[in-house]
């Protein structure tokens, strides 16, 4: 599905995480990620994956998985069990993203969450010549079942804000590379990845 | 009742059998067979428990399978030269279950203190009573540590145990179609297949095995309850339909009409030929205690028993259609591991095959099996 491409976010979110870290990895899709956090950093992972060849795949890699649907809770983690639970290029699928987050930060001491940005520049432009949005370069799937939803990087900091969430790093990313920081997130970067201070027990709003 | 396996051997242990009921046999034996070959280190075992009505036959030995000879073994799609359990990579050791008929200590064997045939002396045993028998047997063959401990049903209810009781003692663990409680439903059943036993006039209080027949029609009916909690809805409609057996028509007799009947009631009579009424007993009331969080023994928190969990690995893997041993009783043990700190994955593989499917399904199972075990001997 996710082919051998680069992927700066996943560069991106190694770097992130300090060496010997536990993490939960949610809709880890084959377990790319977390097998490269293990080559490169040593962690001890665990991933969700509600996708059976996708969890197959994880087992092949030796990654510890658990075949489950995010929109079903995490009432088997623990609270305060893990350093780091990622949640990348996910968010925008879930039937209550708010939900999944509030459990992130509890389950978590840091929560990483990558997002699409709807208002990048590529969107925009492409909306205003072909009238069509190809939203996600990793799995665009319109109108079935698992369609989207539209964030963009304002209303996410909105939203964080708004909840008193800590944001510890942001990290801007167009599909070629990192942007340094930059004036216009909200327009320059095709995704964001976040990383939140676990804060237990909040309730999102 | 004693029913002769191809191929097994026997392993007699003559030190007392503490059990858990706190009564004790003063001897047993086990019978058993090994698959491939044990390599230098002793490292690359694996012990695979039977369910209810199984015994050590997992599989026929590779020349035998080669040549097509001997009689299949239970999990012989899985097991075997090539397999997804390859017994050219892996030495294999399955033994019959403590309270079993093939080979085994059970209640039709020869109490010491007695003479006779234990019958309903032979004191109630339970999961962990049948996991200590094997490990005695492991230490005979000089194996310490087996690379992994495999079952389905009630040999992952011995799994479970294995991985808990002795941490020290297996790598990886992968409990298939189990539970790590036994629900209130499949005691229900249980019980009723125990009581289709006792009433069944032959019984005669278990003393039927020197004169007189054994309770065939009782045992018949405990299998029939039994294999109704295995199949499924979906594999029951696409097998039989409401199809009439022989092409009669219907309302002609009160007997069976239907194929699915005449099915069960295949099943039913064919097992009388090949399990003992008491052992059945016996085993199911194993089943029936079996309860992970209940038991302390389990959740001793020393600081060894903790590194040992957390080096070891499990594999959790349910059936969609599973109603015995639903998928959520597969997620509680999943959290069972989690609580335990014990490293775990969980696959839910699509079948409509029923509690069955562990027996019968091929592809996914063993594509799992395969890959975990091949991971489990790589970070050795």
């Amino acid at each position: 599905m996710q082919g051998t491409r680069k992927r700066v976010d996943y560069d991106t979110i190694v770097r992130m995480i300090p060496r010997n870290a536990t993490v939960l990895d949610l809709g880890c899709g084959s377990g790319r990620l977390l097998e490269r956090l293990k080559d490169e950093k040593n962690t001890r992972g665990q991933g969700v994956e509600i996708d059976h060849e996708n969890v197959k795949s994880c087992i092949r890699k030796g990654l510890d998985v658990y075949q489950g649907d995010l929109n079903e809770g995490l009432k088997g983690f623990q609270a305060g069990s893990m350093d780091h639970v990622i949640l990348n290029h996910t968010l925008q699928y879930l039937h209550e993203p708010k939900s999944i987050l509030e459990q992130m930060l509890s389950i978590g001491k840091y929560a990483i969450v990558g997002v699409q940005n709807l208002s990048w520049w590529g969107n925009r432009l492409s909306f205003l010549i072909s009238g069509n949005l190809e939203l996600d370069p990793f799995m665009s799937n319109p109108l079935q079942e698992n369609t989207p939803q539209l964030i963009t990087i304002t209303q996410f900091m909105a939203f964080c804000k708004k909840n008193g969430i800590n944001i510890l790093q942001k990290h801007f990313l167009t599909r070629w590379g990192e942007l340094s920081p930059v004036a216009f997130p909200n327009l320059l970067a095709e995704t964001a990845i976040f990383m939140l201070e676990g804060n237990r027990g909040t309730r999102l709003a | 009742m004693m029913l002769p396996v191809n191929d097994a051997r026997t392993f007699k242990s003559s030190i007392p059998l503490e059990l858990d009921c706190g009564k004790n046999i003063p001897r047993f034996k086990l019978s058993y067979e090994t698959f491939g070959e044990l390599d230098a280190e002793a490292s690359n075992a694996i012990l695979i428990f039977h369910a209810l009505s199984g015994n050590s036959h997992v599989t026929r030995k590779s020349q035998n399978i080669d040549a097509g000879r001997g009689e299949a073994g239970w999990w012989e799609f899985m097991v075997g030269p090539g397999r997804p359990i390859d017994t050219g990579q892996y030495f294999i050791i399955c033994a019959n279950v403590l309270g079993s008929c093939y080979g085994s200590t059970g209640p039709s064997s020869l109490n010491p203190r007695t003479g006779k045939r234990y019958c309903l002396d032979f004191p109630i045993i339970t999961i962990h009573d049948m996991v200590r028998c094997q490990a005695r047997l492991l230490d005979s063959l000089d194996i310490d540590t087996p690379l992994a401990v495999i079952g389905g049903s009630m040999g992952g209810m011995q799994a479970i145990d294995w991985a808990l009781s002795y941490p020290w003692r297996t790598r990886g663990i992968i409990p298939i179609s189990t539970t790590p409680q036994s629900s209130p439903q499949s005691i229900a059943f249980n019980e009723v297949g125990r009581r289709a036993i006792l009433a069944d006039p032959r019984w005669r209080n278990g003393h039927y095995y020197d004169d007189g027949a054994p309770p065939d029609d009782g045992l018949a009916i405990a299998r029939m309850i039994g294999h109704i909690t295995y199949l499924s809805d979906q594999s029951m409609r696409q097998k039989f339909g409401r199809r009439v057996q022989n092409g009669n028509s219907l309302f002609q007799h009160l007997c069976s009409e239907f194929e699915v009947e005449s099915y069960l009631s295949y099943k039913g009579s064919s097992f009388t030929k090949r399990f003992d009424a008491n052992s059945y007993l016996y085993l199911t009331k194993a089943i029936d205690y079996f309860d992970v969080n209940s038991d302390s023994r389990y959740w001793n928190k020393t600081k060894m028993r903790q590194t040992f969990l957390e080096r070891m690995k499990a594999l959790v893997i349910s059936f969609t259609s599973d109603w015995l041993f639903p998928s959520y009783q597969s997620k509680q043990l999943v959290h069972v591991f989690k609580n335990l700190h014990v490293p775990v994955s969980y696959c839910e593989i699509e079948s409509s095959y029923g509690h069955d499917a562990f027996l019968l399904e091929t592809e996914h199972q063993g594509q799992l099996l395969n890959d975990f075990l091949r991971n489990l001997k790589d970070d050795h």
